[in-house]
């Protein structure tokens, strides 16, 4: 089990124009059928990670976040504040039951933390 | 001496353009491009004139104005044999020891350095202000640029009433939890109401607890517009005190929204600079909070 790397988020100031620059580069396909709108990518492959595109604001800059598996997310954020790191968005729930949190690591890198409403 | 130049000027090739170009450095003093005209044969000169025009217009405000000025400054001097620190420092209308120093890290860059030394070199405002803002972030510490994201978060967050819209939404009948059903309600497109959960989501004030239920959590805030503005602050200031690890500091921070009139503005922005003034002067030992304030319009769409 672990904690993989289960996925990558690109959080672009024009996130469409984002999608559509990896789609074409790539082939990657985007789907965006789900409660946030949310654009998923399909690498078109089996391998590697999943990611997607979220909206970036305006007062912040664009990045890319990698988000690990993990199996109690809350456990972790406070694991990541004892080692030194900071909390960038506390645990919260997703619509569709996943959980995530965003922590920053003492050099201030963002990382995300990631539960799959499966597991 | 030359065999110094050669290698001095091939790092400045192979490199990059600002990476081995320091003015007055220990070891080879002086080194100009013109000294090497003299020496190397023209065509060598000529193509290390050209990979340097090639590398500057990649420099911009991302890569700070400390190095947008050094480069600046070869680019000058590779195109004109004559010109020279003093010659830029003069167009600068700065001494050349001042300038000296500033292209070698050796005196702060200060926003009102940047604004006159942009302006007399012909950069647009927002490129001014980018470099600005660039040199602000350089000197922030990781968690100080948070609050500052958070901070400004919650201002978009006061200062656009889709925020409340959505939250008053929430407990009304036929609510349907997603982002798309949201955005046409709200006449938004999708994305701007994904930054405004986000901004939600982030201050607590919005949980999505399951599929089909997203609750409002600004504990009946969304009521009354001082109610809303006095819970957003409250937990900004929460979320500011668990950034910085203070947590357990009680909650002394005495934080307000105003709302006031156009007519009303010349007058608060003078408190806002008297305040500026007087603040300035205090005695400052530790720096364990700072003070923020924002003077923004009120979009209220809904």
């Amino acid at each position: 089990m672990g904690q993989p790397v289960s996925r990558w988020q690109i959080i672009a100031k024009n996130p469409d124009q984002a999608a559509e620059f990896y789609c074409e580069l790539f082939g990657w396909s985007v789907n965006t059928d789900n409660p946030l709108g949310y654009r998923t990518i399909d690498t078109q492959s089996e391998d590697g990670v999943k990611g997607g595109v979220w909206p970036c604001p305006p007062e912040g800059h664009a990045i890319v976040v990698l988000y690990i598996a993990v199996d109690d997310v809350a456990a972790y954020v406070e694991r990541a504040r004892r080692l030194g790191g900071a909390v960038i968005i506390p645990p919260q729930k997703l619509p569709e039951g996943d959980e995530m949190a965003v922590i920053h690591d003492p050099e201030g890198l963002a990382v995300g933390l990631f539960k799959p409403a499966s597991a | 001496m030359l065999l110094c130049k050669l290698f001095r000027v091939l790092n400045l090739v192979n490199n990059s353009v600002v990476g081995q170009f320091c003015l007055g450095q220990s070891g080879c003093p002086g080194f100009r491009l013109r000294d090497l005209a003299w020496q190397l044969e023209a065509p060598y000169y000529d193509s290390v004139k050209t990979k340097i025009n090639e590398l500057i217009p990649q420099l911009s405000p991302s890569t700070g104005f400390r190095l947008y000025l050094r480069s600046e400054l070869a680019r000058r001097l590779s195109s004109n044999p004559q010109y020279s620190l003093r010659s830029f420092a003069l167009q600068l209308g700065i001494n050349h020891s001042t300038l000296s120093q500033l292209l070698r890290g050796k005196r702060a860059l200060t926003p009102r350095m940047i604004k006159t030394l942009g302006a007399r070199l012909g950069l647009r405002p927002e490129e001014i202000e980018a470099f600005v803002a660039r040199e602000r972030q350089a000197g922030e510490t990781v968690v100080s640029r948070e609050i500052r994201f958070l901070t400004m978060e919650t201002v978009a967050l006061l200062s656009d009433g889709s925020h409340r819209a959505i939250l008053e939404m929430t407990s009304m009948e036929g609510f349907v939890p997603d982002t798309r059903w949201i955005a046409r309600a709200l006449d938004l497109t999708v994305d701007e109401v994904n930054m405004a959960l986000s901004r939600l989501t982030r201050l607590g004030l919005l949980e999505m607890a399951a599929a089909d239920r997203w609750v409002d959590r600004s504990e009946a805030g969304a009521s009354s517009d001082a109610g809303f503005a006095q819970q957003v602050i409250r937990r900004l200031s929460e979320q500011a005190r668990r950034l910085s690890g203070s947590e357990d500091v009680e909650a002394a921070t005495p934080a307000a929204r105003i709302e006031m009139g156009a007519a009303q503005l010349p007058e608060v922005i003078g408190l806002i600079e008297k305040l500026q003034r007087e603040a300035a002067d205090l005695r400052r030992d530790e720096k364990e909070y700072q003070l923020d304030i924002y003077l923004t319009p009120i979009n209220l769409k809904h």
